[in-house]
């Protein structure tokens, strides 16, 4: 049978940031949404192309985003999110994206991936497609991370 | 090369938003190669494409008035909220539409094979959007109702 | 009164082009956001035109033809894209679409299209 789009963003998610030391992602809610309002500080936004297109959104606080970064440089401590600790950001979530594909790729269906957009402020409304979001909180190693996923096929 | 790139979404979004909003445009900056961290002034859309020279992301980013205006002249009702969902739609179709048009131009003239994602649009409040380690170009357009910037951002080169 | 199908996943779409449409005598029969839907609403509703996006979810709108062409090869399709490269345009054709639009469009530019139909 084939993997869901949400338990591949999951497998994925955590197959990359256990390379990076976080420990196990779990799941804690699922919901669906037309429309986002993002209050965490920071979100990626990859778009995708080919058999599989959509646009999928990782949103995280600060302090998630510093610890995530700081794991991504070998633990160097990150103080303020600059540009260089948002562009690891961005690449650490087209990793997460890529391995997606790669498990999709298994399903027979190929797609790339588009460069990671990095956003930040409050009270932010988005629409990332006309399909409906899945929307993913999940835990990885103490740390929240809230994915929404709009795969269309 | 660079330029033609650019040039292409800038033809684009002057065409489309006369031809779909009767939106005449002043005046168009030179491209500035920003990079880095950009305000949003309002509202701001985003489609993404991949293809086999290039990839990349084309954001329009509209003042509150201009987008409203936008709107009510393709729609013909006048909502004065960014976050009203037909507002959303309404900008996140027009840079589909534009994106589509440049996308278009650019597979015929280069065979670049690319392909758009579904389009992305936000509002809030402060957006910083970041950008880092791409080739990017901002252009900032006047029009008679206030002003819109676009950013196309690419790896790869035509 | 020619009855008109319409199949795209932008609300805004939907909204211009219905209102186009109605002013110029034509009745909107259906509505329908992505491929599939616009499959079953052509199986229900027997539209004598449809007007067809490509880029959708569920199914793009060339699927959709492909299938719709299957079981009609006589209805008339017009289809109604923001892409129409070579590649594209092509594959339309390959499958029987009668008229390719690229959007933005206008009234003239719907109307006439449709004049030209059988």
């Amino acid at each position: 049978m084939e993997q869901k789009h949400t338990d591949i963003f999951l497998t994925a998610l955590e197959s990359v940031l256990s390379q990076f030391g976080f420990g196990g992602v779990t799941l804690n809610k699922e919901s669906t949404k037309d429309q986002l309002f993002i209050d965490r500080d920071f979100t990626v936004v990859i778009g995708i192309t080919g058999d599989v297109k959509g646009n999928i959104a990782y949103s995280f606080s600060s302090d998630t985003a510093r610890k995530l970064v700081s794991a991504m440089m070998m633990g160097a401590p990150v103080e303020t999110m600059d540009d260089m600790a948002m562009s690891a950001a961005g690449e650490l979530f087209n990793m997460v994206t890529a391995n997606a594909l790669t498990l999709f790729e298994k399903q027979g269906k190929a797609a790339a991936v588009s460069l990671p957009f990095v956003l930040s402020g409050g009270d932010i409304y988005a629409i990332i497609s006309t399909v409906e979001t899945t929307a993913l909180e999940v835990d990885a190693g103490g740390n929240e991370l809230e994915l929404n996923i709009a795969i269309e096929e | 090369m660079e330029e033609k790139l650019h040039r292409t979404f800038v033809d684009s979004v002057v065409s489309i938003l006369k031809k779909t909003a009767g939106l005449t445009v002043d005046k168009i900056g030179a491209p500035k190669e920003a990079g880095g961290q950009q305000t949003s002034q309002g509202i701001a859309s985003v489609v993404s494409f991949s293809g086999n020279k290039i990839k990349g992301r084309c954001i329009i980013d509209m003042e509150q008035e201009v987008a409203l205006d936008v709107v009510e002249n393709i729609m013909g009702t006048r909502y004065d909220n960014l976050k009203e969902l037909m507002v959303l739609y309404t900008i996140s179709e027009l840079n589909n539409i534009i994106a589509g048009d440049s996308i278009t131009k650019l597979n015929n003239e280069f065979g670049t094979g690319l392909r758009l994602a579904p389009p992305v649009v936000f509002t809030g409040r402060k957006v910083v959007m970041y950008s880092s380690q791409v080739k990017e170009a901002t252009v900032d357009i006047d029009t008679p109702k206030g002003s819109l910037r676009l950013i196309i951002a690419w790896e790869g080169s035509l | 009164m020619k009855k008109v199908l319409i199949v795209d996943d932008s609300p805004m779409i939907h909204k211009l082009l219905g209102k186009v449409l109605e002013e110029n005598g034509y009745t909107v029969c259906g509505h329908a956001y992505n491929g599939k839907e616009g499959v079953d609403k052509f199986r229900e509703l027997s539209p004598d035109i449809i007007f067809m996006d490509i880029t959708m979810p569920v199914m793009d709108g060339l699927e959709a033809v492909g299938i719709i062409k299957k079981e009609a090869p006589h209805q008339n399709i017009i289809m109604l894209s923001a892409m129409g490269d070579k590649d594209i345009m092509d594959d339309a054709r390959q499958l029987g679409v009668d008229i390719f639009l690229k959007k933005p469009f206008d009234a003239y530019k719907i109307i006439s299209a449709i004049s030209k139909l059988s």
